[in-house]
């Protein structure tokens, strides 16, 4: 069996999580950081942050350190003087920030849209392109630093007046190539407390060790395994039928999952293993009970960075329903493009949006047939308090009304990922369209997994839904393990990181698979 | 502070049950109940402080050299610890961990040429280190052959070696099966003895029989050998040769560089194999080893028909047991340099009368046309015939020519079947080959 993990442009050999590279670097840097004396732990940090961030390419340190001293320079100043000058300050910093990012990541894709413009028009010109490597995780970095600067303008935080632990708010290397995107009003506090605090707590270390346990079963176990077959697919979809392509978007989905969550909780735990708290970035997606709810779930901190920086200022829903929607549409096309430079991605956003749009449609008509028809609606009108969070008031479904809402988003979303997955939106179309020639052209077992392959990769599955549905549930279950006795949690953890070791998908004949989002 | 050391406890606890949890694994899955490096390697460690003479180097080591000849006629204690496939890091290794048990007197390096060629940092199959890792007792040294084995993107394989064979665990039968064989007594008590499917017996201290006898006349090849090029010995061989030399040197341990016989057939098919032995000899020259090539005795000493070897490469326990007692009486010095070599395979090959040692098959692709070129040592052209008879599966046999020094024959697209090839020198038959033609392989 062969998997051939995609490479993404700008990718260089860095160090990727699942790679020999990271489990040696990662020990030592802990360890030293335990060692050395508290008030050089940051600086200590910064160097290893570099230092793992340079392992892709060294070139692309300068640009992360010129985002990192624009927006600390700006941040600065705007934290000092008051009047008009802030905000030409703040404007100034986006514009760099998102210029460079702009000028590595959407200059082609710009040209290739004039381009395609000019010769819609009948002028046929060649427009030349820029030959740049995307550096490694520019888009998180960008939003990062962003964010801290519109933090400071807005008055939420305080300047950071070193620059040095600045640097390394930006560039903290657990969560520095795909996120989770920190706010700074979470990360620089903890960062400056470093050296006060007694770190190295044997619940940090081991909740730490556990999430990186779980984020490494989730990435090697399931969603490289679900890459075999998903690649298989969407490189050569016009062998397949209808129920292949179904199983492979079905799969991309799970894979999607795994690996940008697998990647989070592996970040989130390398950084609890030295005592900082990262935040949230998925809260089992999968079993949203709608597309409002799935986007409070999915990638979290890209979702809510949106929300604070764009959607707001955009008016939000303040400016009635119109503008809400067009709202809605805009983030969510800004949301898809920020994924990739591509017009597929900005069709996976706005198809995400429509899904938004048809769901609230959807409920507003249920909402007016329910005043006027059902007695149980005026009961809920009369309980309704006025400026109610609707989520919340909403009447806990029976189970089988969550598994159908649960499901229809799942296979909605893992159908908007036609777009996402594939090289072209003329490539997504075509494999929706191949979807309809014919049912099915090969067995399951013909997809590049045997019976054996199949049997793990579904009891990984069910695996990972038990720990959503018991999360859902409210049961901790890193917590619930701390609660047994001992010879249960220990044979727990054995078993967790054994059960990577042996089914996981890695090494010389599959190669380090990256993860999708290094990407972005 | 308490806190800390406790943490510091809990985390080296998990790490010994991590261990033994994956040998535990390990176990499982590998199927050593007959691999004959497990005994090897287990006397080795059990001849400590004994062994004076060290063999060392590949399957042509291991099958070439019997210690209880080389024993009986030295005098000494010696030990064959060739595996297969080893290449010199593990031939250094090896070195390493008997010197570091036994006051080593002599080591013996074998030297197959086509494992010479190898970069050891870019191996992908690393198969012929584990067998001997699998069994090395547990040292720094053994870890960092391991680490300098490969790239490290096979580290996790090699530190981990649960990893390796992990869809074993699936296979139910496979494991009962495995657990009956390593629960056996033979198998606890390292004297299983008879391996691969009788064809060869472990016959103690590192030499293996092998019961294989080749066929006379048989011998043949698809496609041309390598030739001998500058790039046939390494940089990374070069290198070690250079570390063995120093490490023997401080110890104070004699070294030679030799190189087992192989067929004539071989030798005459590659061409130019006395520019490997040039080689050899201009690599070693500062070094104070000396290095000797078998392949150049002379017919009076070492007289090797083919049925003293089981394959093209690989003599069997007749031809080792020839060998064992030329070796040995070289190794004592009854015989000499002079007396025992010729100065070259071009003059060893000049001596002998013409003759066809075998015939090489060479075939374009799917082209259904096979080419016979024969590999002779003297003035053979226009002398050789070759009469072809055509079996196609299923079919009667058709002879396709009579005694004709047409070098080509044709079947037809899809065919499958065997041909039978006699190669004549003059009158005489010197290669009688039943060849499969129109398959996969």
């Amino acid at each position: 069996m062969y998997y051939a993990p995609c490479h993404f442009p700008g990718a260089g050999v860095g160090m990727l999580f699942n790679s020999i590279d990271f489990l040696l670097f990662f020990p030592v840097v802990v360890l030293i950081y335990y060692v050395i004396p508290r008030r050089f732990r940051y600086i200590w940090l910064l160097v290893a942050s570099y230092w793992f961030y340079m392992s892709w390419n060294p070139r692309y340190a300068l640009l992360m350190l010129f985002s990192t001293a624009v927006t600390w320079v700006g941040a600065m100043f705007i934290g000092r003087v008051r009047g008009a000058g802030r905000g030409v300050v703040l404007a100034l910093c986006a514009i760099a920030n998102l210029g460079v990012l702009c000028l590595f990541k959407y200059a082609n894709f710009l040209l290739e849209s004039l381009e395609m413009a000019l010769h819609v028009a009948g002028i046929a010109r060649p427009v030349p392109h820029v030959d740049l490597l995307l550096p490694v995780g520019i888009s998180f970095f960008t939003f990062q630093s962003l964010s801290y600067v519109i933090d400071v303008y807005r008055g939420r935080i305080r300047a950071e007046r070193s620059f040095l632990r600045y640097a390394l708010f930006v560039s903290f290397f657990p969560q520095l190539v795909a996120g989770p995107i920190e706010r700074s009003g979470n990360l620089l506090p903890q960062l400056r407390a470093i050296e006060r605090l007694d770190l190295g707590r044997e619940s940090d270390i081991r909740d730490g060790a556990m999430m990186m346990s779980w984020g490494y079963f989730q990435k090697l176990v399931i969603a490289d395994r679900t890459a075999i077959l998903v690649n298989r697919v969407f490189d050569s979809y016009t062998e397949y039928g209808a129920i292949e392509i179904i199983i492979a978007l079905l799969l991309f989905a799970i894979q999607l999952y795994c690996d940008f969550g697998g990647y989070s909780n592996i970040a989130r735990g390398a950084a609890r293993v030295m005592g900082i708290h990262l935040m949230h970035n998925f809260r089992q997606p999968y079993l949203a009970k709608g597309f409002r709810d799935f986007w409070r779930r999915w990638h979290v901190s890209l979702t809510s960075w949106f929300t604070d920086y764009l959607y707001i200022p955009l008016g939000g829903s303040r400016k009635g329903v119109f503008r809400k929607y067009l709202n809605i549409m805009i983030v969510f096309a800004v949301s898809g493009l920020w994924h990739g430079a591509e017009w597929s991605f900005v069709g996976w956003g706005v198809l995400n949006g429509l899904y938004r749009l048809v769901e609230d449609g959807i409920e507003a008509v249920s909402r007016f047939f329910r005043n006027i028809t059902g007695p149980q609606a005026q009961n809920d009108r009369k309980i309704r308090p006025q400026g109610a969070d609707r989520q919340a008031e909403e009447p806990k479904g029976t189970v089988s009304r969550r598994v159908r809402s649960a499901a229809a988003v799942f296979a909605c979303y893992a159908l908007s990922l036609v777009f996402f997955r594939a090289e072209t939106i003329g490539d997504a179309v075509g494999m929706l369209q191949q979807a309809t020639v014919s049912v099915a052209r090969k067995s399951v077992l013909e997809l590049g997994y045997n019976r054996w392959d199949w049997s793990i990769l579904l009891i990984a599955i069910g695996i990972l839904l038990t720990v959503d549905v018991a999360h859902e549930r409210g049961i901790a279950i890193f917590r619930w393990v701390d609660r047994q006795e001992a010879w249960l949690r220990w044979s727990l953890y054995l078993g967790l990181v054994w059960t990577t070791i042996l089914f996981g998908i890695y090494g010389p004949k599959y190669a380090a698979g990256e993860f999708i989002y290094f990407r972005f | 502070m308490r806190g800390r050391g406790k943490l510091i406890a809990k985390i080296v606890l998990f790490a010994v049950l991590f261990s033994l949890c994956g040998n535990l694994l390990y176990a499982l899955e590998l199927d050593d109940a007959s691999h004959y490096t497990r005994v090897m390697m287990h006397e080795l460690y059990g001849q400590e402080d004994n062994i004076d003479v060290l063999f060392v180097g590949s399957s042509h080591c291991y099958r070439s050299l019997d210690t209880a000849v080389t024993d009986r006629m030295t005098g000494m204690n010696t030990f064959n610890a060739g595996s297969s496939a080893q290449c010199l890091d593990g031939s250094f290794q090896l070195i390493r961990e008997a010197a570091r048990h036994n006051s080593l007197k002599h080591v013996y390096v074998e030297m197959y040429y086509v494992l010479q060629a190898r970069a050891y940092r870019h191996r992908r199959d690393l198969t012929s280190t584990y067998i001997l890792t699998d069994y090395m007792r547990p040292s720094l040294s053994k870890y960092l052959y391991l680490m300098r084995a490969s790239d490290k993107a096979y580290w996790f394989n090699s530190f981990v070696p649960a990893r390796r064979y992990w869809r074993r665990l699936g296979g139910v039968n496979y494991l009962a099966s495995l657990l009956r064989k390593k629960t056996s007594a033979p198998y606890r008590d390292y004297s299983y003895e008879l391996l691969s499917d009788d064809e060869e017996a472990y016959r103690g201290k590192g030499y293996v029989a092998n019961f294989t006898q080749n066929e006379p006349g048989s011998f043949h090849v698809y496609n041309a050998f390598g030739k001998i090029t500058e790039n046939t010995i390494s940089e990374d061989a070069r290198d070690y040769i250079r570390k063995i030399c120093d490490f023997c040197t401080r110890k104070g341990i004699a070294v030679t560089f030799f190189s087992a016989p192989v067929t004539d057939f071989r030798l005459a098919g590659v061409g130019n194999y006395d520019e490997y032995i040039a080689s050899m000899q201009e690599i070693l020259r500062d070094s104070g080893a000396d290095y000797y090539d078998f392949n150049l005795c002379r017919d009076s000493i070492l007289q090797l028909d083919d049925t003293d070897f089981k394959d093209t490469d690989h003599l069997n326990y007749k031809g080792a047991e020839k060998f064992s007692r030329v070796f040995a009486s070289f190794m004592t010095g009854e015989l000499t340099e002079e007396e025992l070599f010729y100065g070259s395979v071009k003059e060893k090959m000049a001596k002998e009368p013409a003759t066809v040692y075998g015939l090489i098959f060479e075939q374009q692709g799917d082209d259904p046309e096979i080419r016979i070129i024969p590999v002779s040592n003297g003035e053979t052209q226009g002398r050789i015939t070759y009469t072809i008879i055509r079996r196609p599966e299923g079919e009667d046999a058709s002879v396709d020519q009579r005694r004709s020094p047409n070098d080509r024959f044709r079947y037809a697209e899809g065919e499958t079947g065997k041909a039978h090839i006699l190669c004549y020198l003059g009158e005489v038959i010197k290669c009688d080959i039943f060849l499969p033609y129109g398959q996969d392989d």
